[in-house]
């Protein structure tokens, strides 16, 4: 891995490239590049030489990917972008990692990707192989993220999949870690508070049928919400790709007369689903999960009175929280921060402290630092890493309300 | 350089010529190589372009056989799609034998679930997000390679929409090609397997499942190659390729597969037929320089033999050796260097021949120095004489032994050393003043001075003298020191062993003459003897009687004769030293030496008309001629022969330094014509004890030799063996005594008056002695013994005129006698008669002028006139 070329983005990449062309005896280019002349081979081979030979101000490469393909996710992917760009201006204002006794500055390399579980693996092929990244973070969604993750994982590079919910996105992988609770953690949570806190008797629930994220949720609120007496009136799932089977789900939905409805897979984009749902006669409460706040759902209004889990809250005390909240405020007054933002901060400034502890950029070490890391208070969630890419943290139930929330519960670290 | 190596024309032209030959067979072979080379690149290159060309063409051919199959496939699943089997029996895989994909899928649209799948576990999976289900769904469509799955492999996917019979569509059949069975499309021209071709997706990796994600490459592999097609670019070209190996290789992007094919040769295996050709080139040019050489030194060799023969004279002149002559081959250069060369060397012989005599003189003459300095040397070193040698700074130049001890320092410690270091210890601070007079006076100057020893003050003779270079200037001054103690003491130790010699040898010959003598005397009395029967039987005849008498007195004074040579011979008042005539000595010895000899050994004497006036002990004069004519009887043998015996004056021819110049010289030779001697006897007679007889204690010539010296006389011999021997003596005469002159008889006194004691215990002499004094005219006294004497004495003292007195007998001695005659009459006059010689007779005598002695036996005339003489000094 250490002699892996490295291939950083602008001028180094020519110099780089002029090296391995130096080594070459001859080479005839054809097509889109141009013959170069002997003299100007030799030039450059004499620059490149000086190149290889210029010492470089050591840097940690942190690949961010981003996704910003429909509008659910571009909505969180600006401030999650902004939440990156604040641990970094952070890290690099105290003077960049230190990583074996050498200051690397961090560089933060971004790429988006269509939310198609290939267009994300390609992303990170691309920072991996041609970007020569030392650890990536995001995509957010689980989909993506598992595919990330598998590049991840055959490349041997670290990745934070920050709001990651899907089991299989870190099972039986070594070097992909999330941020965010479990999908089974949440679904049981909600189904908990539902019966209990709100004393709700009949539920129903609709899904994307090709979402394992949402199936899961829907799945493991069943049990739970069973198991406590509640009654699951509907289970409806609909193609996405087929409008007409979102409206044959709806019409069951509200035929079934349930208390309140579970959407894991609810976004601002589908308010067209809750308005025939009210016209159909449905009066009941809305259940959503983690996707919502990250989907930011709440400054819509539609969903006023809704239930969701969520990772954080952003009204917590905790210090570290105040903390990234005042230099994000400080970066970008206009801008309210949101999960995102806080899960990309603590991922980047996770990484670095893992890389400053295995005092390596090399991925084994970074991965095995970051998850023996044990305790760690971030803006995010305090975490407790305990050997897997999966650490143990708390969660929060909000109502919300118009265009903020309400904090219902508190969880402490959920197992 | 080449001259450095010390290499011979020959070697530095094949040398040369080689290098030469070197040079340009590398050089041929570099360039054929070069151009070899080129040839290979270019058409590699050619043909990789076209393989290239051809290769991407086979892709796309390959591909489009996956889509056609693809839609054929699709054709026979749309009428089972439209039944409800289809549907309900989702798990049954489709046939993909047509098909090299690693899995198809039929997805059901809507929804994108995965109905069927060669794959079982993929079905009931949603394909909704996918890429090829969301363009399949509307055509045909291939997704370019992507990386998918949980091992993010590279994908190839086909899609094709399946459409039912009533013109809907209702799912999609999308096939993930398998890119390994892609891959092996590629490699199938090449036969010979010498080409690596391979895919690579545009994140710079495999995408053939046999390849991703090799160890090593998990991250991408680059290359100029890589980096250029996944830049979009296409060439071909010499580099290295992503493991290292230098290659030659061809790349080419394909856009509508997003995929960039490399071809690529190791330029080891591409440049082999110009490596064979270089080899080759090499191995050619290399015979060809052995041919070059081996011609290069032949010719080389013939034309510097000439040179090389002369240079090889020259050596072995150069080692010393100029007999040798250089070849003279022609007359050209050559042939003129070895002309003068040879001239040059006979020169140089001469000068060395010359140069070498005078080398082997200086040699023999500091050998010589040497040797002699060397002997200097140990003979100062063992001289008892003391030697130093001072420079006129004051510091020793030379001293010897004697000095050193004398220093009581090391012999070599000496030369450097300052003179008062030397000599103050050794308390001879005086010889430094000598030497500071001696200076001072510029003189040699000689004393006597005592130097102090433990054992007291010791006379020494020091003599210092200046040494002078030519001019006369002095340069150092030498002392010289004689141990005058030592010296003494060597002269006497050397005197009483000449006398002990001399005193044995003495014996030793009258050993020999006893029995000569007893000889003689039986003749002389047996004549006594029969003249006495004669006269006493011719009573009436006194003629006869007279006659007889005659003989008897004869007869008796040749016994005398004999008894006082004998005498003086053994007589120990040797070396005392009178004046006498040598021929009297010749003349009484020659009887005694004839009598003891053979009687055929004649000795013949030569006539010795003037006295030859010695001044000696006749009795050592008598000992030498008794050895030497001994000796040369001796010598002779009982074979006749002769020993002449001759004196005259002639000089010595090398007479002896500290001689007067003056001196006359006697000389006495003794000649034999006996046996001789060998040089080695010759070399040893002189040694004492050294002999060549049975008996004999030899100490004869070596008491001989002995005497001479003492007498400042010359010994000489000359002898060889058969040849005889001749020993020649010369003693220096004396000057004639006084009282040897004739001097005329003294008148006998007929009338004395008075009274004579005869003291003697032989009646004979009483009678004869009564008989003489009686006939002058004195009345006489006899006495018997030495009591009868003294009481004689001291009854008629006041009567005697004249005492005749024996030493040797009965009772009171002679010599008791004497001493009280004297204290009665201390001048009265005494004769002492005796046989012995007169030192042992008055041995203990004051000096008396009234005491004379008479050698026994004596004639009648001798006592008158010793009588007379002392009656004439009165009492």
């Amino acid at each position: 891995m250490a002699s892996r070329p490295v291939m950083p983005a602008s001028w180094p990449a020519t110099s780089s490239a002029a090296c391995v062309a130096w080594r070459a005896r001859v080479v005839r280019k054809r097509g889109r590049v141009p013959a170069a002349p002997a003299l100007s081979t030799l030039v450059l081979c004499a620059l490149a030489l000086a190149a290889c030979r210029k010492p470089r101000v050591a840097e940690f490469r942190i690949g961010l990917i981003r996704s910003i393909d429909r509008g659910t996710q571009r909505a969180a992917d600006e401030p999650g972008r902004h939440g990156a760009a604040v641990a970094v201006g952070e890290l690099n204002a105290a003077g960049g990692v230190r990583i074996a006794g050498v200051t690397h500055r961090i560089v933060l390399v971004e790429r988006t990707t269509a939310a198609r579980p290939d267009a994300a693996a390609s992303v990170a092929r691309e920072l991996v192989n041609l970007e020569s990244v030392d650890v990536l973070v995001g995509p957010n969604t689980s989909a993506l993220a598992e595919a990330a993750g598998a590049v991840a994982e055959a490349a041997g590079v670290p990745l934070i999949a920050p709001l990651a919910s899907a089991a299989p996105v870190t099972e039986g992988r070594e070097f992909v870690t999330r941020l965010a609770f479990l999908d089974g953690v949440q679904g049981r949570l909600l189904a908990r508070f539902a019966r209990d806190s709100m004393r709700l008797g009949r539920v129903a629930s609709m899904h994307n049928a090709a979402s394992i994220y949402g199936r899961d949720i829907v799945t493991l609120f069943a049990t739970e919400f069973r198991s406590r007496g509640g009654l699951i009136v509907a289970a409806e799932t609909f193609d996405a790709d087929d409008p007409a089977s979102r409206i044959r789900a709806i019409r069951r939905l509200a035929a079934a007369r349930p208390e309140a409805v579970l959407l894991p897979n609810f976004s601002s984009a589908d308010s067209l689903d809750l308005r025939q749902m009210r016209t159909l006669g449905f009066r009941g409460r809305l259940l959503g999960s983690d996707f919502w706040d990250a989907a930011a759902i709440e400054r819509s209004g539609i969903a006023d009175g809704a239930i969701v889990t969520a990772n954080w809250d952003r009204r917590a005390e905790r210090p570290e929280l105040q903390a990234f909240l005042r230099a994000f405020s400080a970066r970008y007054p206009e801008e309210r921060p949101r999960a995102t933002a806080a899960a990309n901060y603590d991922a980047i400034r996770l990484l670095a402290a893992a890389a400053a502890r295995a005092g390596t950029r090399s991925g084994a070490p970074v991965a095995r630092a970051l998850r023996t890391m044990g305790e760690y208070a971030g803006a995010f969630g305090s975490y407790r890493f305990i050997g897997s890419g999966d650490p143990v943290r708390g969660a929060v139930i909000l109502e919300l309300r118009g265009d903020s929330s309400r904090l219902r519960a508190l969880y402490g670290p959920l197992p | 350089m080449l001259d450095r190596l010390k290499l011979g024309v020959a070697a530095r032209l094949s040398v040369a010529v080689l290098g030469l030959g070197v040079g340009t067979v590398v050089l041929v072979s570099a360039v054929s190589y070069q151009r070899a080379e080129a040839a290979l690149r270019d058409r590699l290159l050619a043909q990789l372009h076209v393989d290239e060309l051809d290769n991407t063409s086979r892709v796309q051919e390959w591909l489009g056989r996956q889509r056609t199959a693809l839609s054929v496939m699709a054709i026979e699943l749309s009428t089972e799609l439209a039944s409800a089997d289809a549907v309900a029996d989702p798990l049954r895989p489709l046939p993909s034998a047509l098909l090299a994909a690693d899995e198809v899928q039929l997805i059901r649209v809507p929804g994108g679930r995965v109905m069927r799948s060669s794959v079982p576990a993929s079905v009931g999976g949603y394909a909704i997000d996918e890429l090829y289900y969301q363009r399949g769904r509307e055509g045909a469509y291939t997704q370019p390679i992507y990386p998918s799955g949980r091992g993010a492999r590279p994908r190839l996917t086909v899609a094709t929409p399946v459409v039912t019979a009533a013109g809907v569509t209702g799912g999609v059949l999308a096939a993930h090609l398998d890119l390994t069975a892609m891959e092996r499309v590629l490699r199938t021209a090449d036969a010979a397997g010498t080409l690596d071709a391979y895919l690579v997706n545009r994140f710079a990796e495999f995408v053939s499942a046999e390849r991703f994600g090799r160890e090593g490459y998990r991250r991408g592999m680059r290359s100029v190659a890589i980096d250029s097609a996944i830049a979009g670019g296409s060439g071909e070209g010499l580099y290295v390729n992503y493991a290292g190996v230098p290659v030659v290789g061809a790349w080419r992007w394909i856009p509508e597969l997003e995929l960039a094919l490399v071809l690529e040769v190791p330029q080891a295996r591409a440049f082999a037929p110009a490596r064979a050709l270089l080899a080759q080139t090499l191995a050619v040019g290399a015979i060809a320089m052995l041919l070059l050489l081996l011609g290069t030194v032949s010719i080389a060799r013939r034309f510097t033999r000439p040179v090389l023969a002369v240079a090889e004279a020259a050596s072995t002149v150069a080692s010393g050796d100029f007999s040798v002559r250089a070849p003279v081959a022609g007359a050209d250069e050559v042939g003129r260097l070895a002309e003068a060369f040879n001239a040059m060397t006979s020169r140089l012989r001469g000068l060395y021949d010359a140069l070498g005599s005078q080398m082997r003189a200086t040699q023999d003459a500091l050998e010589a120095a040497q040797e002699s300095r060397e002997l200097l040397r140990d003979v100062l070193d063992n001289a008892s004489t003391l030697v130093l040698v001072v420079g006129l700074d004051s510091v020793v130049r030379l001293g010897n032994g004697r000095m050193a001890r004398l220093a009581g320092r090391p012999v070599e410690s000496l030369p450097g050393a300052s003179l008062d270091a030397v000599l103050a210890p050794a308390g001879a601070g005086v010889i430094g003043d000598l030497i500071a007079r001696a200076r001072a006076a510029d003189a040699p100057m000689a004393e006597e001075i005592a130097l102090p020893t433990p054992t007291g003050p010791q006379p020494w003779q020091i003599t210092v003298f200046p040494l002078r270079h030519g001019d006369g200037t002095p340069y150092a001054t030498g002392v010289v020191g004689t141990d005058l103690t030592e010296r003494a003491r060597v002269e006497a130790e050397r005197r009483a062993r000449d006398a002990t010699v001399q005193q044995a040898q003495r014996l030793e010959s009258l050993g020999v003459m006893a029995g000569g003598l007893a000889h003689d005397f039986n003749n002389l009395l047996g004549a006594i003897l029969g003249n006495v029967e004669l006269a006493e039987a011719a009573d009436d005849e006194p003629a006869e009687r007279r006659e007889a008498l005659h003989h008897i007195a004869a007869a008796a004074r040749r016994a005398a004769e004999l008894t006082r040579q004998l005498l003086a011979y053994a007589g120990r008042a040797s070396f005392r030293r009178d004046v006498v005539d040598a021929r009297v000595v010749v003349n009484d010895l020659l009887p005694l030496v004839r009598a003891a000899q053979s009687k055929k050994v004649q000795f013949a004497v030569a006539p010795m008309p003037a006295p030859l006036w010695v001044e000696l002990d006749p009795a050592q004069l008598s000992q030498v001629l008794l050895n030497l004519l001994t000796n040369a009887a001796e010598a002779i043998g009982d074979a006749p022969g002769t020993v002449s015996l001759q004196c005259t004056t002639e000089p010595p021819p090398d007479p002896p330094a500290d001689a007067p110049a003056d001196t006359r010289w006697m000389q006495l030779r003794v000649e034999d014509t006996g046996i001789g001697m060998s040089p080695e006897v010759l070399a040893r007679i002189f040694d004492p004890f050294y002999t060549t007889k049975l008996s004999g204690r030899g100490l004869g010539l070596s008491a001989v030799r002995g005497i001479v010296r003492s007498l400042g006389g010359v010994l000489d011999v000359a002898s060889a063996p058969g040849e005889g021997s001749r020993f020649t003596i010369w003693l220096p005469l004396a000057g004639t005594p006084d009282d040897h002159e004739v001097q005329p008889e003294p008148e006998a006194l007929r009338t004395a008056r008075g009274t004579v004691l005869v003291v003697d215990d032989e009646s004979a002499i009483r009678r004869v002695v009564r008989r003489i004094v009686e006939r002058m005219g004195f009345d006489v006294l006899e006495a018997v013994d030495g009591d009868d004497a003294i009481d004689a004495l001291e009854r008629h003292e006041s009567r005697l005129a004249l005492v005749v007195l024996d030493v040797t007998m009965p009772g009171r001695s002679g010599a008791e006698v004497l001493r009280r005659l004297r204290r009665l009459r201390p001048t009265l006059p005494v004769i002492v008669a005796s046989g012995y010689d007169a030192a042992d007779a008055l041995r203990g005598e004051p000096e008396d002028a009234r005491l004379r002695f008479l050698q026994k036996p004596f004639a009648a005339r001798a006592l008158e006139q010793m009588a007379a003489e002392l009656l004439e000094l009165g009492d």
